[in-house]
């Protein structure tokens, strides 16, 4: 059932994952145990309710965060043994985000945000305003980059997220719930944009979100359920309709037993 | 919890954003009592000539400093409060009363104050000694330092620390009041909104104020005529607006230009210094204008009272050149104490020098105040350059031409003058901007060469100059001498260069002294202003910071953009202030007959290194917040 794009080195591998909070008397372990293996070109979904650990599992993936224990391994690097500098580094060069509430910064022109991850390199500025151009004509967002991020609506200023996290081709873009303060409307185009990114221009995508409608855009589905992995779901051939309402299925039991387990 | 328990709590938790403010606002109560104090001490009033004098300057002083501490108090506390918008929104959300939120801040603020209030008296008590013995030891008099407690300082003092008091708790009241719920959450972004102004308005506005500030700076340098009162407002007005102008639009607009030409391609560096310095710009125009001003205001003042004080030796020579003078009518006394120094071994030189005194006309002779007279009489001295080199004087003339001595004032034009007494002729060659004879002996004098002060046929008056070379034995002698004329009020006696020296060290010193802790205290004040904006702005960008750091930038990356923009933010208001006092300085450099360049250099370095010590304080503090963010 998988859909490997290409055949060769997975992108990101990670082994049994573990991540505990707290102090010696009173830990609380959020992640215990995950495996996961991403292809290079493919878009996932992590689901699960509250708590589950979505949002530390992407942070652990996206080296935001570290591990209790477990290996991670991104385009071949073993992340969790990187220094903070090299990690940093690593950062910058290798991987971009996109965050709910878009963390643009008010100062700068959306250009300038966009283009801020460029900013220390020194890349030819040909090049960039090439990437440039490309991304804001994909993201549609070509007529903003003047603009100051106040100005913008919300959907312009994820997009304007979505353009900076990817201007400079990384090998993976995390995305924690980009749509969850969007109107509906709105996350419909983002979502399209991303969907669009990766099956044209092969952007690996790694998306945690709580919207149903939202992991239907991607080509595989992670459901967590108390730090663990429940199941997980492949779009494969299917019509998006029809792969929302496998998922609507699968949450109505994870959901159900998340109930019955209270 | 109580009320009083959350009070504590919050003090203790806002402590370290605090611990500045306080410290500033102890040592200027410290300052302040101190001041209270030698305003109403004995020892200066009976141990210095210019005793009336000093009291009343150290009570200007006072008022001053009064000044500045509640300026200071009530913008800084401003600040705070502003910065702490969500917290206080947070109380009334959880149901506090705006009364009881008021009375909250009421007591944090009065514990604080009377900490601060205290621990500066306490302070001003300890070290009010050590300010006496530099406060004499700068105007170089014999005093006994001992100092006793002064009720009327404390007093002084109390009524200070209820002014503030009473200035805060409204302040406290009014802001609270003021402000709705939704405005608190809201006030950490309120006023910084960037308002897009047409390009051509704001080019014309840049370079208005450029065009302002240096016709202000120009005309300062040539208002010496018939409108210098006209003149000098003018300077002031587009001083002060060009500098408004300047930092409200030009900064920006030069700013935006380095920004434009990146279009879009912006350094790291730059996105975390250019960037937010043009956005925060306008709603900081005001303070900074205002800190520049003042700062350009103060560092004049200390300039010019440091510039005195260096020069106050110099020009007591050049008002006294010769340490005794006696006139034609004194000459039983200078053969009197002669003899006298003769008695006590004092090694003197006595020279006689003969002078005539007439109404000179003068032609072409231009002063130098900006309008000028084709002739007119002065009565003046006129004396023989061979006696005037004798009792020390440099000067030199050639036959049939004069060298004149004396006004004091500007630079005087006198390459067309001539003078005449009778039917001599004299053409000046040379006109020297200090005396060849004590001040208060002639109005100014006309050296001359042997034969021409013989063809002018007026009666003789003989003086005798009486110099010594050992500084010691001058003071001695001036002890002689004023027991030949007491130093009374209606003595008729002449004054001495030793004493125009002691006169001049008091009051050059005393304004010294004063303009000089004045100006340390201003300068803390406006320094830890800029410091807390610096901080206000840090917990503003946290946000920001943790953005960046997930997007992969090092903490020492972002620490390089932003020490950039600290270092203009501390750079512009202190190299405008420092601009413009220069040019002020410059405009009443006539004020010194001597070299200026070493005073105004000390003054222009310590203001520098006090701003640079805020600017690294700054840092270390916000790389420590930084990383507290961060979480490292």
């Amino acid at each position: 059932m998988a859909e490997k794009q290409e055949s060769g080195q997975p992108l990101l591998v990670a082994k049994d994952i573990r991540k505990v909070f707290g102090s010696r008397k009173r830990t609380n372990e959020v992640l215990k145990g995950l495996d996961l293996t991403v292809e290079p070109g493919e878009f996932v979904g992590v689901m699960g309710a509250s708590g589950a650990g979505k949002t530390t599992f992407l942070n652990v993936l996206a080296t935001i965060d570290r591990p209790t224990s477990g290996t991670i391994t991104i385009d071949g690097k073993d992340i969790v043994k990187m220094k903070d500098k090299a990690l940093s580094k690593f950062r910058r060069s290798s991987l971009g985000f996109i965050f709910q509430d878009y963390n643009l910064l008010d100062t700068l022109t959306a250009k300038e945000n966009i283009l801020l991850p460029l900013s220390l390199g020194n890349p030819s500025k040909k090049e960039a305003e090439e990437t440039y151009s490309q991304l804001v004509r994909t993201l549609s967002i070509e007529d903003v980059g003047g603009h100051y991020p106040h100005e913008l609506s919300g959907g312009q200023k994820q997009r304007v997220s979505a353009a900076r996290a990817l201007i400079h081709k990384p090998k993976i873009l995390f995305a924690d719930e980009p749509t969850g303060a969007l109107d509906s409307k709105s996350a419909a185009m983002l979502l399209g944009k991303m969907e669009e990114l990766n099956l044209r221009q092969k952007v690996t995508i790694m998306m945690v979100t709580h919207d149903p409608l939202a992991s239907s855009y991607c080509s595989r589905v992670l459901f967590l359920r108390d730090g663990r992995l429940y199941t997980e779901l492949y779009r494969g051939e299917r019509t998006r309709q029809e792969f929302f309402s496998d998922i609507l299925n699968v949450q109505g039991v994870l959901g159900g037993e998340v109930h019955a387990s209270h | 919890m109580r009320l009083t328990d959350l009070v504590r709590r919050n003090m203790l938790q806002n402590m370290k954003q605090y611990y500045l403010y306080f410290f500033s606002l102890i040592f200027s109560i410290m300052l302040y009592f101190i001041f209270s104090t030698l305003q109403y001490d004995d020892v200066i009033s009976t141990g210095i000539q210019e005793s009336d004098s000093m009291s009343s300057a150290f009570y200007t002083g006072v008022i001053f400093l009064a000044v500045i501490i509640l300026v200071f108090v009530l913008y800084a506390k401003a600040l705070f409060y502003k910065r702490r918008g969500r917290e206080i929104g947070l109380y009334q959300l959880i149901g506090l009363s705006k009364g009881q939120v008021s009375r909250m801040l009421i007591i944090e603020n009065f514990l604080l104050l009377a900490g601060a209030a205290a621990a500066g008296t306490v302070l001003g008590l300890i070290f009010a000694r050590l300010f006496l013995l530099l406060f004499v030891k700068v105007l170089q008099v014999d005093a006994e330092v001992t100092l006793q407690f002064s009720t009327e300082a404390l007093l002084q003092t109390g009524v200070l620390f209820l002014l503030i008091l009473v200035l805060t708790t409204i302040q406290i009241v009014f802001i609270i009041r003021k402000h709705t719920l939704t405005e608190l959450f809201r006030s950490k972004e309120e006023g910084e909104g960037i308002r897009k102004v047409r390009p051509v308005t704001q080019a014309v506005l840049a370079i208005l104020g450029l065009l302002l500030t240096g016709f202000g700076y120009w005309l300062s340098g040539n208002m010496l005529n018939q409108f210098l009162f006209i003149n000098m407002l003018v300077v002031l007005f587009t001083v002060i607006f060009g500098t408004f102008l300047l930092f409200s639009v030009t900064i920006s607009w030069l700013l935006g230009r380095i920004r434009n030409r990146a279009d879009g391609h912006l350094s790291f560096k730059n996105a975390l210094s250019i960037a937010p310095v043009i956005h925060r710009m306008k709603s900081n125009a005001k303070l900074l204008t205002l800190i520049t001003t003042l700062s350009a205001v103060t560092l004049t003042l200390v300039t010019v009272a440091y510039s005195l004080y260096y020069s106050s030796a110099e020009e007591a020579r050049q008002m006294y050149p010769h340490d005794f003078l006696f006139t034609e009518d004194g000459w039983e006394e200078a053969a009197e104490f002669v003899g006298r120094l003769d008695n006590e071994g004092v090694e003197y030189s006595a020279v006689s020098i003969d002078t005539v005194a007439a109404d000179v006309s003068l032609s072409n002779f231009n002063q130098g105040f900006g309008f000028e007279m084709e002739e007119w009489e002065w009565y003046l001295r006129i004396a023989p350059e061979s006696q005037l080199q004798s009792a020390g004087v440099d000067v030199e003339v050639a036959e049939g031409e004069g060298v004149f001595f004396g006004t004091f004032g500007p630079d005087m034009d006198v390459s067309m003058a001539t003078a005449a007494v009778g039917d001599t002729e004299i053409a000046i060659a040379e006109g020297r901007n200090f005396y060849a004879l004590n001040i208060d002996t002639n109005n100014g004098l006309i050296a001359v060469d042997e034969e021409t002060f013989q063809s002018i046929d007026l009666k003789r008056e003989t003086y005798t100059a009486v110099n010594i070379a050992d500084n010691d034995a001058r003071e001695r002698a001036n002890e002689v001498y004023h027991s030949l004329y007491p130093l009374e009020d209606g003595s008729t006696g002449l004054l001495t260069f030793a004493d125009q020296m002691r006169s001049a060290l008091e009051m050059t010193g005393m304004f010294i002294f004063i303009a000089g802790f004045l100006g340390v205290v201003f300068l803390a004040a406006t320094g830890s202003i800029l410091y807390f904006k610096q901080m206000t702005e840090v917990e503003d960008e946290k946000g920001s910071y943790r953005t960046l750091r997930q997007l992969g930038f090092t903490v020492e990356e972002m620490l390089g953009g932003i020490s950039r923009k600290q270092l203009l933010f501390f750079t512009l208001p202190l190299a405008i202030g420092l601009l413009h006092s220069y040019f002020a300085v410059q405009s009443v450099s006539f004020l010194f007959r001597t070299s200026i360049v070493v005073p105004v250099a000390i003054c222009l370095i310590v203001y520098s290194l006090i701003y640079a010590f805020f600017y690294l304080l700054s840092l270390v503090n916000t790389r420590q917040e930084i990383k507290s963010v961060l979480g490292k």
